[in-house]
């Protein structure tokens, strides 16, 4: 009974998700997705699920006017292809948002947006 | 432009597929049939190869044409223009030169410019044994549709997963061509022997089919091998099959498959025999029509062949169900857990089974069809009785896994939802004992206990429906699906503090209390996460309240060294926003206070309790994290004096160094 539970839950492990990835997915971001941070952060980082294609993959940090206020620089990471990244300028305490658009190399499109807080 | 991109993948699927089985034909099944049959049909061979070069060409236009329209789309596609407007040299080029993709379409248009070179070459000299050119011509179509597998889903996984993916691609389009491409010139073979109906022809038309079926089996085996691996990496898991898009079309192509193994089976097991059983002597009248039947079925397969890469098309722009929540569309499910909780049955049922299999296959073998029939009865009764058995409800959300981190942030989110809504039943540490409780008529649900032995879809559907038959109530009216997942987040965090509560000074043995992921902030340095320093760094968790923990504060930042050395990093949090230690205070190593964060405060606060209740908000809490993201070792000062000896804390720091490492915290609930 134990064996046949054990060969039951082995073949419930083989039928289950592995941690694997297409699409581009946002995994993580630095400053954290909807965190606040002490004192103007010095760039934005985006890690996906996936690598990116740098030639279409985009990131922009909005003020609350929705004007753009990043250095125009979005570079996808040389050592880490899944890392997107752009520097920002000293920021005004208040709410910014992050917009992202990337293609990933299996040719998918995925957009999305998030808020950050620089607290004073 | 879905409609555009998915026609457009179909017609290149097709077409690639067409071309390369014209190869394989050719060269596994036409040639060497040729080569045991008389020296008679030497027109046949020139009339194959005719055909060969023929059809090849219409294809490689239409891998060409459906090829470059391909590109554009995509260019549409990622720079988010129209097709139209996509059609010019900056968007197409940029495409080309600077994306995988286009890397790849690069060389799938060599390979198609190469081969087209050598059918024209190979139509110039259609009279002559040209093995070498056709070999070539069969390998450059191979890797035109092999590289398809680096234009699809496989190439987004990473490390082994992307070569594994990618090979189970690569072989799956391959076989896919063998079988499926080489259906059309079976049926022109077929059709031909049919009408000259000579002995020689009949003859190799037998031959050429014994070859085909072999072909077939091979592909077939492949195919399902493959299919496995690849449905692995993209579905994810059997429930998505009913409950995702990408689940139910793959289902319809599985269906398709089915018909067409089936009519091939037909065709291996009862049509073939008929134009062989003869073999040397082929009886005309028997060979005739199993011919047409064979010829038509052949027509048959390749229409539901193109079916299948019509799905196919549409698969390659759906996104897999891995990536979105399967719905269950129905009210009942299988579930190995059910199993458990019947004791002996399932045994006897798979014992039964086993017994039922090995009677059919024997009398079968024996020719007896009592014993088939009782074989088949058991074997019918063993499978209802497991189904029986392993039935449970289910709902839509059960197979749903938590879009939510289990963060701190998120615990703390859930824990004012609970003391508003759940604790005045289910009390405030989740035994179940609320004020309310003792008036109603089901005791509420101790959550401490079991309950994540229950699927999160299933906890989730009771949060937002309730249970029928109880008093537990519904909220998906008053709270949102992501509120509710934190409120499980924090369900979880209590369920595993009730289990940490002995957890002392000692590090023990491991156990799977997952230390929440939170961000924090030292200094002016950039946002860092706990989750990051997995796999670097033991971390030393320490809350604070001034002047308490002064001196404490003091003594760590007096064995820093020692601490670093072993790998320890330091994260010290104030209990009170108002109580944070200003930087460059005398004494205290700045890299080790973490910015205030009520958030981290209210998520570890849930694993303050210990056996003997939860104390009401203590000065001083030091956790120790493992370097795989559990909580493992816990210091009160209040209760024992414990790390009080630096030499004591590095002791336990060194039993996590030399521990083995267990699995990784996962970061989302798993079943």
């Amino acid at each position: 009974m134990k064996a046949a539970a054990n060969i039951v839950a082995l073949l419930a492990a083989l039928l289950s998700a592995p941690e694997a990835h297409a699409h581009a997915f946002l995994d993580r971001a630095a400053p954290a997705v909807g965190s606040t941070v002490r004192g103007p952060p010095a760039e934005v980082k985006l890690w996906f699920t996936q690598e990116l294609e740098p030639a279409f993959s985009t990131v922009r940090v909005l003020d609350k006017n929705g004007k753009q206020v990043d250095r125009l620089d979005k570079l996808v990471d040389r050592s880490d292809a899944t890392l997107l990244r752009v520097s920002l300028p000293p920021l005004a305490p208040g709410t910014y948002r992050v917009m992202w658009r990337v293609l990933s190399v299996d040719t998918h499109v995925t957009e999305g947006d998030f808020t950050f807080e620089v607290a004073p | 432009m879905d409609e555009l991109r998915i026609a457009l993948r179909f017609v290149h699927f097709a077409a690639v597929i067409a071309l390369f089985g014209e190869f394989a034909f050719l060269l596994c099944v036409a040639r060497p049939a040729l080569r045991e049959t008389v020296e008679t049909m030497a027109n046949e061979r020139l009339a194959l190869q005719r055909r060969l070069v023929r059809a090849a060409s219409w294809c490689l236009a239409l891998v060409f044409g459906s090829g470059v329209l391909w590109l554009a789309a995509q260019a549409a596609s990622v720079s988010g223009m129209t097709f139209v407007r996509a059609l010019n040299r900056e968007t197409l080029g940029a495409v080309l030169a600077e994306t995988l993709f286009g890397h790849v379409w690069i060389v799938r248009l060599a390979l198609a410019a190469a081969l087209s070179a050598a059918l024209l070459f190979l139509g110039r000299a259609a009279d002559r044994q040209d093995s070498r050119t056709l070999g070539a011509c069969a390998l450059l179509a191979g890797g035109l549709l092999g590289s398809l597998a680096w234009a699809g889903h496989a190439v987004g996984e990473q490390g082994t997963d992307r070569i594994i993916h990618l090979s189970a691609d690569a072989v799956h389009l391959i076989a896919a061509g063998a079988w499926l491409g080489a259906l059309p010139p079976l049926a022109f073979v077929l059709a031909r022997a049919r009408r000259a109906a000579s002995k020689e022809a009949l003859d190799f038309a037998a031959r050429a089919t014994r070859r085909f079926s072999r072909l077939g089996v091979a592909s077939v085996g492949a195919l399902v091998l493959t299919g496995v691996a690849n449905a692995w990496y993209t579905l994810g898991s059997v429930p998505a099959l009913f409950g995702t898009d990408y689940g139910r079309l793959l289902l319809a192509k599985l269906l398709l498959f089915g018909a067409m193994v089936t009519l091939a089976a037909i065709n291996r097991l009862r049509l073939t025999p008929r134009l062989s059983s003869v073999s040397g002597e082929c009886s005309a009248e028997l060979a005739l029509p199993a011919l047409r039947r064979l010829e038509r079925n052949a027509i048959a397969e390749t229409a539901l062949g193109l079916a299948v890469l019509g799905i196919v098309g549409t698969l390659g722009i759906t996104i897999p169900a891995l990536h979105v929540q399967t719905v269950w569309p129905f009210p009942y499910t299988l579930d190995w857990d059910a199993v458990e909780a019947s004791g002996g049955i399932p045994a006897a049922a798979f014992v039964a089974a086993l017994v039922a299999g090995a009677l059919v296959v024997s009398s079968l073998r024996a020719r007896k069809r009592k014993m088939t029939a009782a074989g088949v009865a058991l074997l019918l009764g063993a499978v209802a009785v497991s189904a029986w058995l392993l039935t449970v409800p289910a709902y839509p959300t059960t197979y749903f896994r938590s879009p939510v981190r289990f963060s701190a942030a998120s615990i703390a989110r859930g824990a004012p939802l609970y003391a508003q809504h759940c604790a005045t039943c289910h009390g405030a540490l989740g035994y179940g004992d609320g004020p309310a409780a003792i008036s109603l008529p089901v005791r509420p649900a101790n959550l401490t206990g079991h309950l994540f032995h229950h699927r999160e879809g299933n906890l989730l559907w009771w949060l937002q429906h309730g249970i029928a038959g109880t008093p537990m109530p519904g909220f998906g009216d008053r709270i949102n699906e992501d509120r509710l997942w934190d409120v499980l987040n924090f369900l979880r965090a209590q369920a595993e503090a009730e289990e940490g509560k002995t957890m002392n000074a000692s590090v023990e043995p491991w156990r799977a209390i997952v230390a929440p992921d939170s961000t924090f902030q030292i200094g002016g340095q950039p946002q860092g996460s706990l989750v990051q320093q997995r796999g670097h760094r033991v971390i030393l968790l320490v809350f604070y309240t001034l002047p308490a923990s002064l001196a404490r504060l003091g003594a760590l930042t007096e064995s820093r060294s020692e601490l670093e050395r072993l790998g320890v990093r330091v994260i010290a949090v104030p209990m009170q926003e108002a109580e944070a230690i200003p930087r460059g205070a005398p004494a205290i190593y700045a890299a080790m206070l973490a910015e205030p964060d009520s958030r981290i405060v209210a998520a570890y606060a849930v694993y303050w309790r210990t056996a003997s209740g939860a104390p009401s908000a203590p000065e001083h809490v030091e956790f120790l994290v493992d370097r795989q993201g559990y909580l493992r070792a816990r210091w009160m000062p209040g209760l024992e004096s414990g790390w009080n000896s630096i030499p004591e804390l590095l002791h336990q720091a060194e039993v996590l160094n030399q521990e083995k490492p267990h699995t990784p915290a996962p970061d989302r609930h798993m079943h």
